[in-house]
């Protein structure tokens, strides 16, 4: 399948020169006493999409779930090293989760509404962060139903209960229900892999949208998709961070020879 | 060889319908009560039942004050006990998870469940009754309670664990506190399984006789007043079955329907509840 | 990454809108569910504290006389609760003899025998047997079991057994229905339904390729069992029938109707007997001296420890066959 997308958006989606967003410094990962990243180092710029490919088990997820820090939820899981937003190490000691994560969002592969109404299921975390009035919220709601380009769809039912929508609706909720809290970084754990061709372009295509005001680190074991939207990838092999770079390094002119046996489908 | 074969298939024989006729045996038993309660208590039902109260020896009268009691203690326990057992719940499946305090807590939790209620009226009685000196309905109801915390904590500590972990992420990665996500997201999800479980403890503890006696005891008067000893539907047929009086017994009958058929009805009810155990 | 950000705990990147609100908030709630489970400990110590301490004047005044001996006399002020310690083993012990059997047959029959649409509501069925209130057992158990008893068990029994050499005294007496064989065949009647669900479960999660290689050898159903399923779950039938007994002698209502509340020691089974729990829903209003009610209370703290032990024997048992299904 291909998704057309208009070409001065992906551009417009990718300037360049960006400021560095996320800096990930020698990140090590357990699983108890299994490590799962083998001291990874490297830049997200600012806004843009940034994908992350590699064979099922290198560490991709993983590398992600470190980003918002929800591994912690996990008591045998543990990372060493750093990252830092905007220069400061969000792994530290000290830093509020919750904060965190409205700084950093995430959707991830199997759609998670909540057993709530379409609006609700927008709103509910919307209303923990800002004392919005009820047109504001409603205004929010619109908007961010909009960019996940869902609003035609669910504005006659948004009284409804968000479990009914389809697999693809539900996950565009999800997205839009990340988007109203206005993180600054989107997190997706093969956010389509549980979807149909359809929705998946629908999603692709609201992802580069969004792309000139947030940035997007997505995991995807779709090679297309990378090379469809992602201004910049990174290889990932056992753990460790074999090559990164823009579209063309990566798909068509690869350094190292594992990353050229991958994209060719040679394995994994 | 051949004569092994068929001693095989002839003892297998033997054991099967031996099994057949043990469920069967256990089935017996459940018709030949259920009969002899819905025979009796239906000869003895009369409107009388909800309008008088409990009589002295040898007369007519009914069990008003005994439903009253009943309900209000029962009403008391579900109060005191639900909340406790599901935070207790929410405890086990969201913070401790396999902790070796979540195993120690989940372990003596379904020693309780099993535990003598006998013990726990004792128990009551040396907490509050001896103290206050007095035998009351808040004793009765606390009792109660006790016995249905460790139903309640049991089956919301399942039904939160069945909720999937993505759900809890999910709402994480929204940058809500865990509070706000267990008791906003997560209960949401769970909340068949959660009622369910008080259910199953009302169930449990409406038939519950011993850890009456000696918390609410008895009264043959109507009182609302829980610091007094309360008339209750267990302990009255206890007592009037115990008795040498026809009537008594034809009392003890009726509540004994009442009783039973509101038992089971709530556990065939928490049964069909409990029946689609997935969850989107 | 300089040093200084790393001191400050609350460095103004990671301050969320509502911070201390959401992290108070965090740590109320999971104090206050902590609490709720430190609770359920609480009550078990708690309980086993204030009956070992409503217990303490006959323990320390009897000492060891309270289970070895058997005199219980509310006038004179003795009290030695063997009678009723001897009850409720023996009728617990009836009540095991009945229901393992019975309970491992139902097992049996739901897993091998009986076709799938029947299994749910057979089930359910004999689960309603836990669901009927204890005092229901014991009314029943009074004015239509017992005279049953009386009528056509008991004096067959009599004629038939007494004679006999080393039974015979077992059955001896005449038949009143009221007894030690009557209270431990309605527990084993109550306790069928909290072994054979258990089992049951069991049976069910033994891994389907382990039988089916079974059947594929020429096996016959009752050799599966036999072979397969049972070693395969031993230590959670064990526990079953551990479950079950802690259930028997604690059961207190549907006994104390149908025991008698005899206090004078007899070896046959259709004489009354006494229980536990029987003598202490039966007495405890009418202990009218300090020393008697402290006797009840004593009763109760054996029977709880008695009843611990062998429901924590139980659930062991049952978190092994856990553990290897994980």
């Amino acid at each position: 399948m291909s998704v057309r997308l208009d070409p001065a958006l992906k551009a417009m989606a990718i300037p360049a020169d960006r400021p560095v967003k996320l800096a990930i410094r020698d990140l090590e990962f357990f699983y108890g006493k299994h490590r799962a990243l083998n001291g990874i180092s490297f830049d997200i710029p600012e806004n843009g999409i940034t994908a992350i490919i590699g064979p099922s088990g290198c560490g991709k997820s993983t590398l992600l779930r470190t980003m918002n820090r929800i591994y912690e939820l996990y008591p045998d899981q543990s990372a060493r090293g750093e990252i830092l937003l905007d220069g400061d190490n969000l792994l530290r000691a000290g830093v509020d989760p919750e904060g965190l994560r409205a700084r950093i969002g995430m959707v991830f592969q199997k759609p998670t509404p909540f057993n709530l109404s379409v609006y609700d299921n927008v709103a509910f975390a919307l209303k923990h962060y800002e004392r919005l009035s009820k047109a504001e919220t409603q205004e929010r709601v619109e908007r961010s139903l909009r960019q996940a380009a869902l609003w035609d769809e669910v504005k006659d039912k948004l009284n409804r209960s968000a479990l009914a929508l389809s697999g693809g609706q539900q996950q565009r909720l999800c997205i839009a229900r990340t988007l109203a809290v206005r993180p600054e970084v989107i997190l997706l754990d093969e956010p389509t892999s549980a979807l149909d061709p359809v929705s998946t372009a629908r999603i692709e295509e609201l992802i580069v949208e969004q792309a000139r005001e947030f940035t997007f680190v997505i995991v995807t074991h779709n090679l297309q998709q990378a090379a469809r939207i992602a201004g910049r990838t990174a290889f990932m092999l056992d753990g460790d961070l074999i090559e990164i770079g823009d579209h063309d390094r990566i798909f068509l002119n690869p350094q190292d020879d594992r990353t050229r046996d991958y994209v060719t489908g040679r394995f994994g | 060889m051949r004569s092994i074969v068929r001693r095989r298939k002839a003892v297998n024989a033997a054991v099967l319908i031996a099994a057949t006729a043990a469920t069967l045996f256990a089935l017996f038993w459940l018709v030949w009560i259920l009969w002899t309660t819905v025979s009796q208590g239906f000869a003895a039902l009369s409107p009388r039942l909800l309008t008088e109260m409990t009589p002295p020896p040898g007369a007519d009268g009914g069990l008003l004050n005994a439903f009253f009691g009943s309900a209000v203690m029962i009403g008391l326990a579900v109060v005191i006990g639900t909340p406790i057992g599901i935070l207790a719940g929410t405890y086990l499946a969201e913070y401790g998870r396999r902790s070796k305090l979540a195993e120690t807590i989940r372990f003596v939790n379904d020693i309780l469940l099993s535990a003598p209620s006998i013990v726990i009226g004792l128990f009551v009685y040396e907490l509050v009754v001896r103290p206050a000196g007095h035998f009351s309905g808040y004793a009765g109801g606390l009792a109660l309670a006790i016995i249905l915390v460790p139903v309640v904590v049991r089956t919301s500590d399942e039904s939160l664990r069945l909720v999937p972990n993505q759900l809890r992420e999910a709402a994480l990665s929204l940058g809500l506190p865990q509070w706000k996500v267990v008791t906003h997201i997560v209960y949401r999800s769970a909340a068949t399984g959660v009622a369910t479980g008080a259910l199953l403890g009302i169930a449990r503890i409406s038939g519950e006789t011993a850890p009456l006696l000696f918390t609410a005891l008895n009264n043959q008067y109507w009182t609302a007043d829980l610091a007094s000893p309360m008339a209750n539907v267990p302990v009255v047929i206890f007592q009037y079955a115990m008795s040498p009086y026809e009537s008594w017994h034809a009392l003890a009958w009726a509540g004994a329907l009442v009783v039973t058929a509101f038992v089971l009805a709530l556990s065939i009810l928490v049964r069909v509840l409990l029946r689609p155990r997935t969850y989107k | 990454m300089d040093a200084s950000v790393i001191t400050q705990p609350d460095a103004p990147a990671f301050r969320p809108r509502r911070a201390h609100a959401a992290t108070r908030g965090d740590r109320a709630f999971r104090w206050l569910t902590a609490g709720a489970a430190w609770l359920v400990l609480f009550v078990l110590v708690a309980a086993a504290a204030s009956m070992a301490w409503g217990g303490r004047l006959a323990f320390r005044t009897f000492g060891w006389d309270f289970i070895t001996g058997s005199d219980w006399d509310a006038v004179g002020q003795r009290f030695g609760a063997l009678v009723p310690i001897y009850g409720t083993l023996v009728s617990s012990a009836i009540a095991m003899l009945i229901a393992v059997p019975i309970s491992l047959g139902i097992a049996i029959f739901l897993a091998e025998v009986a076709p799938r649409w029947i299994r749910g509501p057979i089930g359910l069925a004999v689960e309603l047997l836990a669901a009927i209130p204890s005092i229901i057992y014991g009314m029943w158990g009074l004015f239509v079991f017992a005279p049953f008893m009386a009528n056509h068990i008991e004096p067959w029994l009599t004629e038939r057994l007494g004679p006999l050499p080393i039974l015979g005294p077992l059955f001896s007496g005449p038949p009143i229905g009221i007894g030690m064989l009557t209270a431990g065949i309605i527990l084993g009647i109550m306790t069928i339904p909290f072994i054979s669900s258990v089992m049951r479960d069991v049976f069910q999660a033994v891994p389907p390729a382990l039988r089916e290689s079974a059947f594929a050898l020429g096996a016959t159903p009752w050799e599966v069992v036999r072979k397969v399923t049972i070693p395969h779950t031993r230590s959670a039938v064990i526990g079953a029938i551990f479950l079950g007994f802690g259930r028997a002698l604690g059961e207190t209502m549907a006994v104390t109707f149908v025991l008698g509340n005899a206090h004078d020691f007899s070896v046959s089974l259709l004489m009354p007997g006494n229980s536990i729990a029987a003598a202490i829903a039966n007495e405890f209003t009418e202990a009218d001296s300090a020393i008697y009610l402290s006797a009840l209370i004593a009763l109760g703290f054996l029977l709880f420890v008695v009843t611990f032990i062998v429901l924590a024997i139980a659930k062991l048992m049952l978190v092994r066959v856990e553990r290897k299904a994980r």
